[in-house]
């Protein structure tokens, strides 16, 4: 099958049928097409959260019980700007599910908006007023590495989300076809599930 | 899936999203009253489903498209 007749993803969602409208291939159907899309996407996560794990592992085998001297207030701030950005994300994802362009646009900015909010409150805040530096020993190398890798995943998700928010507003998705958009949404969510386990390994569990 | 559903989605979006504050706000107060790790750990664990079952459609992997979001 050419090209032509059987475009890449990152091309207009709109345009995965035949020109003629009729699929012979089952395998080659959009709906094919989004159940293994589906299928890799979940494994790539899969995959990612060992990293994660990793570091949950490292972080209780060096620290034990034992939990660095963090500002409780910052850390409840910045989780509770997470868990908003994941609600509007969500609406996001419905709202374009029901073919509303514009109240998938509001709330997808609104999730980019919180997530750079997120971004500040760790890197341009926590960072700064930590009593260590990365360096510092133990505690140092944990909580900056924890949140550093945590940081990264959550600015490449902010630019995915521009992507999706400009492939949107120039009209690539619909109600009945927006991979795009549930793809951004569920690795969203997987930093939100992220930090759901980092916030009480970083700043509850144990004692000072 | 029909519009009705979806709206009943942004309406489940809403009690997840409570939910997840709710357990959140009683993470922070167990951590301050220095209650044993197990329990946030399992609370933890219900915020973690929650987030994988209503926000990233877990079972959508397992249904076939055209029954999972996408019509």
């Amino acid at each position: 099958m050419s090209a032509r007749s059987f475009p890449t993803q990152s091309a207009n969602e709109t345009s995965f049928v035949e020109p003629h409208g009729h699929v012979d291939d089952p395998k080659k159907t959009y709906e094919y097409r989004i159940g293994t899309s589906r299928l890799g996407l979940w494994l790539f996560l899969i995959s990612d959260s060992f990293v994660f794990g990793a570091l949950m592992v490292a972080r209780f085998y060096l620290l034990g019980f034992h939990r660095p001297e963090l500002s409780q207030l910052l850390g409840l701030a910045v989780t509770s700007v997470l868990l908003v950005s994941s609600f509007f994300m969500n609406r996001a994802e419905v709202q374009i599910s029901l073919g509303n362009r514009r109240g998938f646009a509001t709330n997808l900015i609104g999730t980019i908006a919180l997530g750079i909010l997120f971004l500040a409150g760790v890197v341009g805040v926590e960072w700064q007023i930590a009593p260590f530096g990365p360096g510092d020993g133990v505690d140092g190398a944990i909580f900056y590495m924890m949140t550093g890798m945590h940081a990264f995943h959550v600015l490449t998700g902010v630019i995915l989300l521009l992507i999706v928010l400009r492939n949107g507003l120039r009209g690539k998705y619909t109600a009945e076809r927006h991979w795009g958009v549930e793809a951004a949404a569920n690795y969203w969510h997987f930093v939100d599930l992220v930090w759901i386990f980092f916030y009480p390994a970083l700043y509850l569990v144990g004692i000072l | 899936m029909n519009k009705m559903n979806k709206m009943n989605e942004l309406k489940r979006g809403v009690v997840v999203f409570v939910l997840l504050a709710v357990l959140t706000g009683i993470e922070f107060a167990f951590a301050l009253l220095e209650v044993s790790f197990i329990l946030l750990g399992l609370i933890a664990l219900a915020k973690a489903i929650a987030v994988l079952w209503y926000f990233m459609h877990l079972p959508r992997v397992f249904t076939p498209p055209s029954e999972g979001g996408h019509e």
